[in-house]
Formats: C-alpha cells, structure tokens, sequence
C-alpha cells in the first residue's frame, strides 16, 4: 500500500510541523538579539526625517479618525512620518508589543489597555514622559483631567497619554422601563435599586431581562469598588477577592441571575441582546454610546454606574506609551507626535467622531464639545461620574489573575457553587503574587 | 578533482539539505531551546533563570494542568471512536459502487479542508442557545434547549462535535483508500460460500483493514490531542476551564501569562505523549501484515 506510505509522511510532517509553532516562537524571541539602542538620551532637534510607527487596537469606526490625525500631522510637517498600525485587540496588541519589545524592534508609540500595562512598567520596557514634558514649555501637563491621567501614572511618573479614556455607564433602555410601567427618567442610584428596577423589566417575558451582567474585567472591578471591596491590598502583595464586600458582591449577582432578574451574557452574544432590546439596563463603556446610535432602534438613555455604597467606577479603554530601545531621534518624533494627537483641536475632533471622553479641560471647555453636551446630555454622565474613576491595578500577572478571578464568578453564577470558592481562588492569586 | 563516491555523498547531502535545513530550523532546534527553556523562569522581559525541574514539579502538582490533561483525555475520547466509526460507514457506503461517487467523496472530504477558524465562527452562531440553528433542531423533536458553549460539561460537548465534522471526512478517504486495495475475488468466493453482506463486513472487510484502522486511530489520537484553533475561537478553553485542552493551557502560559518555562514544560509533556503514540505507530502500523 504505496499510498498509505506517502499520507503517512505526509501527515507525520505536519503533526510535528503544528506541534512546534509555538516553540518556533519561542525560538525567534530567543535568538534574536536585544538590539543596540541608546537609551536615556534626549535630543531637541532632528537633522534628517525619521518614521515612526504608533501601534493601535481600535478597530472598525474607531481607527478611522485616528487615521485622519495621523495624515494630518504627516502633511503638517516634512521631518516625521507617522505610521498608524492595528494590531488586533487590546490583549493582541499587547502581546505583540512584548513580541517585538523582545526582538528588540519594536514600535516607539503604542496604545496599551489600563489593565495590560503592569508587565511592562514592571520589567522598565517603557519610558516616562515627564522629562519630556518638563522639557517643553508648550504643553501643559496640568490641562489634562488627573482623575484619567492617574490610569497612565506609576510610581508618581506619567508613562503615557490618554487617548480612548471610557469609564462603565449604564445604558438604559428605555421602552422597556416604560413598558413595565417605570419611569424611563429615575435610573437606579443604589445595587437594590437596580435589583427591583430589573426585576419589573424581566416580568415582562420570560426572554426579557432587567439587566445584563458579564465577567469583564473593569466591570467586575467596579462591581467590588461598589460593595466596598477591592482585589488587592494596598502594595499589591495580597489578595483580598474572598473578603466579606467581594463575597457579598458575587453573592448579590449570583442572586439576580437565579432570580431570573438579570442575564450573564459577555462577548459578541451579549451585544447581540442588547441590539435586540431585551435587556432592560447593561453597564458598557463611555465609546458605546457610537455604537448604541448605530446599532439600536429603541429610545436609550445613559445612567451613571456608580450604584452600591461606595461610588466607584474603573477607568478603561487606553493610553498611548512610549518604548524602550528605540532610538532618541524616534522618541524625539514620538513626543512630537503624542502632541499633536492629544492637543484640545485633535481631542475634540477624536471625541465627537467616537463618544470617547477628551481628557483635556480645555477641550471639554471647547464649543464644539460644549455643544454636544447640551443637546446630547448622554455624554454628560461619563464625565460626572469621573471623580470617582479608579485606576486598574498595576500587577504584572494581571491577565491569569483576571482569568482566575472570572472563572470563580462564572462557577458562582452559572453553576451556583458558593461564594467560598473564593477562598481558593484567593489562595492561588497569592501564590502567583 | 572529487572522487566519484564523494561526488555521490555531496549530491545525497544537497538533496536532502532543503528538508534537513527547514526540518532543524523550524522543529530540531526549537524543540531543544523548548526544553532548555522548560528548566528556565522567564517572563521575556526580564532575563532567565535557572530553576531545574521547578517548572515540571509545579506543573506536576497543579490542579488547573491535571484539568486540562483529562479534558484533552476526554476530547480524544469523545471524538477518536465516532469519527473512525463515521468514517468506517461512510467508506462502505461510498464502496458500493453507487453513481457520482467522486461528488460524495469531494463533499465528505469539505470539511478536512475547510479552515477550521472560519468554521468555528460559523459553529458559534449554530450553538447559540437562543437562536442558533441546533437548539431549533432539538425543539423540532421536542427537546429541551441546551447551553452549548455557555455550559461547562457542554461547551466540550460542543467542541466534540466540532472535531468530528471536522475529521470524520480524512478517515472515511483514507479507509476507503483501504476498502479499495482489498482484493475483489475475496468477496467472490465468499458469495459463492453464501455468506451475507454483514458477515462479509465482519470476516474479510474488517480484519483485512486493520492496518488501515489501526494508522486512522493513531493519527486521530495525535490531531485530537493538538485541537486548538476550535477552542481559541470558540471558547477560549472557558466557561471555567470546561474545555481548557492541554494546547490552549500551554498558549495561555506562554502568550497570555508569560510564564514561558511553565509553558514549555507543558510543551515538552504534550510532545513526549504524542511521541510515544507516534512510536507506537511506526512500530506497530510498519509491522502489521498485509494480505497480499
């Protein structure tokens, strides 16, 4: 049988060829060296043109006024040329950036998400900004909102800058209160509040839900804040998500979902029910409200997401930062660069294009922001509930953290298992602490 | 001048070049910085360090690396025997000598060649619990809807019947390939003997394609153990692990965690089980008796 012979090669050569992908990977970022860049130096004039390369995870609508800033700024000057790169979502495009950080090539500028840049502040693979802000009289550091530059400060060092900065709010849809005889005008302010306004919703029909819940984790993180709780203590030695406030937090949505009062639905699906309008309140980011113009029928409101006893909110979406080993003519270019991005003109042009929030007072001072504001009082609630915005935690392990923590919440609330499996999974947090 | 037998040398050494030098490049070496690095504590930022066996030890003791052991164990068992049965009674069914055979066989083998990524998008929308298309086949009979991929237990399920749809066609073709090269006249002779159709499947189709059967199962065991692309698209080894295979474990240390020493202990414990079922086929596959 010649043939079998042949496909057995064949296949043979392929398993193996699959298997080691991933250890051809490794191999890459092994061998490949650390490049030799300068670092620490900081020039104040560039003598030939330079490119750079800005890496980005917004897609679709999002990118297409960040392409147009970009342009812009190529054509305002002839020594800079800027290249916008999407690298996939905001965990793609983090390990990309450690990818090529690692091979020593990697860009000068990239837009990391709040929760993802502990690795980096960590192991120093980013630059901090202040030398170059103090160094140049025309920015003023101090326009900028401290409650959304705190998401890009550590260790008291600014290392990025704002650029689709978004809290939790939360989007109501209002046919449905109306429906169940509620008042589309009186949105919760407290967790039982929310409980009784969901549970008149979801007695409309058994596919109708007051709320929906998922395990994201900045919307998890806020739900804590609200019962008083936190993930980690102070210095991030020890976690805390089997104390008393967590417990009573999962506990508390835990009850919802068994009641039949809210729906734990994350991802594309959960999307899908909130275009379908049945869901009567979902807690999404500040960027959505683009996406509920463009994707919904029925009449929605935007509420503030600071119910439970504490008001708390966590920040999300992204700031840009600055990378090592590149060189001080790109990191020269690059600050020219996040300048011109994050000036009043640019924030306000970026904002109207995308509902993200601008971070600079004087853009939110501006008339054109001032504008949507009066007519659209839905853009308000992001910058109302700011004060009480909080930054992510800074922990290094934060992704197999965060999925521990999610996979504890979705045992509690799919499968019903008691809220002492905290215990463990604060056990197992410890251990990789 | 270079001797003839040396000439001989050089020319074997160059034709085989091309494949040695992509097969050490791209499997050899890894394969070996994968263990080196398997002995290593290494978040890629920061420099390695050496740290013996810890990596194996702590794996050894994990409860989440034994949780994806028995969900892989679990996948290969779900998926291997179905899809060696499928493709058994499809292979007989397509031996019939039955018209357009060559159209069953294209649209059987669809699937094998279909990219997996774009087809477990398309799964995801039939599992969908409120308005996927297979919770709608199981109302049509009077069933209760299920979760899928929302569920534990069911999202492995789910990625089961994935793998089946998705192997079933290469081993009906390579058990037809078989069928075929069974000789005719052994048949002949059993009609003549009166024997019916059922037990001439059991005494001569069967036994006489066990090499066949025996390379099929082999094969399946390895391309069970390595699923990854479903998982990736489809559940991100999630709800809670339910369906967190040994591939996606190993992916998720390395790319998500950066625990690359953790990551390539796993590796290097994957690759030695899928070496020993790969031994096990040249063994046993190269040795088995063919009756002709």
């Amino acid at each position: 049988m010649n043939g079998e012979k042949i496909s057995d090669a064949g296949v043979v050569m392929k398993k193996s060829a699959a298997l080691f992908v991933v250890l051809v990977i490794i191999t890459g970022v092994f061998f490949s060296g650390c490049g030799n860049k300068e670092e620490g130096v900081q020039i104040t004039e560039l003598t030939a043109p330079v490119s750079i390369q800005v890496w980005y995870s917004l897609g679709a609508k999002y990118s297409a006024p960040l392409d147009v800033i970009i342009n812009q700024f190529n054509e305002s000057q002839s020594m800079i040329t800027v290249e916008g790169v999407y690298q996939g979502g905001y965990a793609t495009t983090q390990e990309k950036l450690l990818a090529a950080y690692v091979a020593g090539e990697p860009p000068v500028l990239a837009q990391l998400e709040q929760s993802l840049v502990g690795a980096f502040v960590a192991n120093e693979a980013l630059i901090p900004l202040d030398s170059f802000i103090k160094s140049d009289k025309d920015f003023d550091v101090k326009d900028f909102n401290k409650y959304i530059t705190q998401g890009a400060t550590y260790n008291k060092k600014l290392y990025g800058l704002p650029i689709n900065v978004s809290t939790p709010v939360l989007y109501l849809n209002r046919d449905l209160f109306k429906q169940a005889g509620l008042d589309p005008d009186k949105y919760p302010t407290t967790w039982d509040e929310a409980y009784n306004i969901a549970k008149k919703i979801s007695d409309l029909g058994p596919d109708v839900y007051g709320l929906r819940i998922y395990n994201s984790g900045w919307i998890i993180d806020s739900l804590f804040h609200q019962f008083g709780g936190t993930i980690f203590d102070k210095n991030n030695t020890s976690c805390l998500v089997n104390s008393k406030e967590i417990k009573e937090a999962m506990a508390f949505w835990q009850k919802m979902v068994i009641d039949g009062v809210a729906v734990y639905q994350g991802g594309k699906d959960g999307s899908t029910m909130d275009a379908s309008g049945t869901v009567g309140m979902v807690m999404r980011s500040t960027g959505s409200i683009a996406w509920f113009k463009d994707n919904v029928t029925f009449d929605w409101g935007v509420a503030p997401f600071t119910l439970g006893t504490t008001k708390a909110v966590s920040l999300g979406g992204g700031n840009i930062y600055m990378v090592k080993k590149t060189t001080p003519e790109e990191q020269f270019a690059a600050w020219q660069f996040l300048k011109y991005l994050t000036n009043t003109e640019n924030q306000v042009y970026w904002s109207t294009n995308t509902g993200y929030m601008v971070s600079r007072k004087s853009a939110k001072e501006s008339p054109e922001i001032q504008v949507i504001l009066k007519e659209d009082p839905r853009y308000n609630v992001t910058y109302d509930q700011l004060e009480h915005a909080f930054a992510r935690p800074t922990v290094e392990a934060w992704p197999e953290i965060e999925d521990l923590i999610q996979e504890a919440m979705t045992r509690i609330i799919l499968e019903g298992a008691s809220v002492d499996i905290l215990d463990q999974t604060a056990d197992d947090i410890d251990e990789i602490l | 001048m270079l001797k003839r037998k040396q000439l001989d040398n050089l020319q074997g050494w160059l034709f085989i070049a091309p494949p040695l030098i992509i097969f050490s490049v791209f499997i050899f070496i890894p394969m070996l910085v994968a263990l080196f690095i398997s002995l290593q504590k290494w978040n890629l930022l920061s420099p390695m360090r050496f740290v013996g066996f810890a990596n194996y030890s702590k794996m050894f003791s994990s409860g989440h690396f034994w949780n994806s052991v028995m969900v892989s164990l679990l996948y290969v068992a779900g998926t291997v025997p179905i899809t060696i049965l499928l493709g058994l009674i499809i292979a007989i069914m397509l031996n019939q000598g039955i018209r357009v055979v060559s159209f069953y066989r294209i649209m059987i083998y669809l699937p094998v060649i279909t990219s997996m990524a774009a087809a477990a998008i398309v799964f995801q929308y039939l599992f969908e619990p409120n308005i996927g298309l297979f919770n709608h086949i199981l109302s049509l009979f009077g069933l209760p809807p299920m979760q899928w991929l929302n569920d534990r237990h069911q999202a492995l399920i789910a990625v089961i019947i994935v793998g089946i749809w998705k192997r079933v066609g290469y081993n009906a073709i390579i058990l037809l390939a078989g069928l075929q090269a069974i000789p005719g006249y052994y048949y002949d002779a059993a009609t003549i003997d009166g024997a019916s159709r059922f037990q001439m499947v059991r005494k001569i189709t069967i036994p006489l394609l066990s090499s066949v059967t025996f390379f099929v199962t082999v094969m399946q065991i390895i391309a069970s153990l390595k699923v990854f692309t479903s998982i990736v698209i489809m559940t991100e080894g999630g709800p809670a692990r339910g369906t967190d295979v040994l591939p996606y474990f190993l992916y998720k240390n390395a790319f998500q965690y950066h625990k690359m020493g953790y990551a390539s202990a796993a590796a290097i414990f994957l690759f030695t089980i899928i070496f020993i079922f790969t031994i096990l086929q040249f063994k046993f596959g190269e040795k088995k008796v063919h009756y002709q």
